[in-house]
């Protein structure tokens, strides 16, 4: 819903760190994106081509890992599958939910 | 050449949200940003609560809406500070919106801030306001499935008001399959069951907001 408000703050942190590195033009941009942050990423990218007509970043590549919450059993400390009620291993239902929300730029890329 | 930025793509706002929170921190002013769907009844709540708070606890409301002023009118009824956003469309309230707005209001009168998010399950989570806490309202019409199909709203909740219980004999809501969804994403969240119709469990709401308190 807000990617295009997301992809302006994105473009903003890039021309400051691009300025800093003395690179003018951007070829690959390095994303994370927890599954849980609320961002379609076909949106985002869109919205990120648009905002970099005519900028340094015009027809840079947007790489984007996604990242899936992980789901922890607190008796055990196993990983449970996102649709099970219940640890697989000890049975506990003490399951609490890590991660998923990250909306990061890792790098960027250019000369 | 590569270059390792390693950072939240919302860290400006996150910086911004940082110097509210000291400021209304050092102005001993608790702040809560109350999110939930449209129709959830987070005004119809705060014009119930507000008029029970102790006399000597001054509150003041910020009201984020898209595009009418209909409920910082109904929060203005109660008799405290209120101050409206009109996001023009946007579909949660930032950082920045918040400082603007928090300079239409006194606050050396008052100790509780409300801030009223846009109604959406989805945008707002992103943002933080500055707040001291979030108070999610999920209403029984909507369904007991809201918290793992909207984690990241649910996931940072310090209380969800669980709205409308006066109408549970009416749906298929089940308060365990609720907390059980909660329990999952966000464990320490605390669950009240109330309703801005007839007033149930507005009494353990007021004992809890007054009860965190600076």
């Amino acid at each position: 819903m807000h990617e295009l408000s997301i992809a302006e703050e994105l473009l903003d942190i890039i021309f400051k760190n691009a300025g800093k590195a003395g690179i003018s033009k951007v070829s690959v941009v390095n994303l994370k994106i927890g599954e849980y942050a609320g961002i379609y990423p076909d949106s985002l990218e869109f919205a990120f081509e648009v905002l970099s007509q005519e900028k340094m970043t015009q027809g840079a590549r947007v790489n984007i890992e996604r990242i899936a919450p992980r789901f922890i059993c607190q008796k055990c400390q196993s990983i449970v599958s996102r649709d099970k009620e219940k640890c697989e291993h000890c049975g506990s239902e003490e399951i609490t939910m890590q991660g998923g929300d990250e909306l990061e730029i890792v790098s960027f890329e250019g000369d | 050449m590569k270059v390792n930025v390693m950072s939240d793509i919302l860290k400006a706002n996150d910086l911004l949200a940082q110097d509210i929170k000291e400021m209304l921190k050092k102005k001993q002013i608790v702040s809560w940003n109350i999110m939930g769907s449209p129709g959830s009844g987070k005004t119809s709540i705060l014009e119930r609560l507000i008029p029970m708070l102790p006399g000597d606890v001054k509150a003041a409301v910020i009201e984020g809406d898209l595009a009418t002023s209909r409920d910082a009118e109904r929060i203005a009824k109660t008799g405290v500070q209120s101050t409206q956003i009109n996001t023009q469309g946007a579909c949660h309230l930032d950082a920045a919106m918040v400082r603007t707005a928090l300079e239409k209001i006194d606050l050396d009168d008052i100790s509780i801030l409300f801030i009223e998010n846009v109604g959406n399950l989805i945008c707002p989570a992103g943002f933080s306001l500055g707040e001291t806490g979030r108070i999610i309202v999920s209403s029984i019409t909507e369904g007991d499935d809201k918290p793992e199909k909207y984690p990241s709203m649910f996931k940072n909740a310090h209380v969800v008001l669980l709205n409308k219980i006066d109408l549970k004999s009416q749906t298929n809501f089940r308060i365990d399959n609720f907390t059980r969804e909660m329990k999952k994403i966000n464990p320490q969240a605390d669950i009240m069951q109330i309703s801005a119709t007839n007033g149930s469990g507005f009494t353990e709401l007021v004992n809890w907001v007054v009860g965190r308190l600076l």
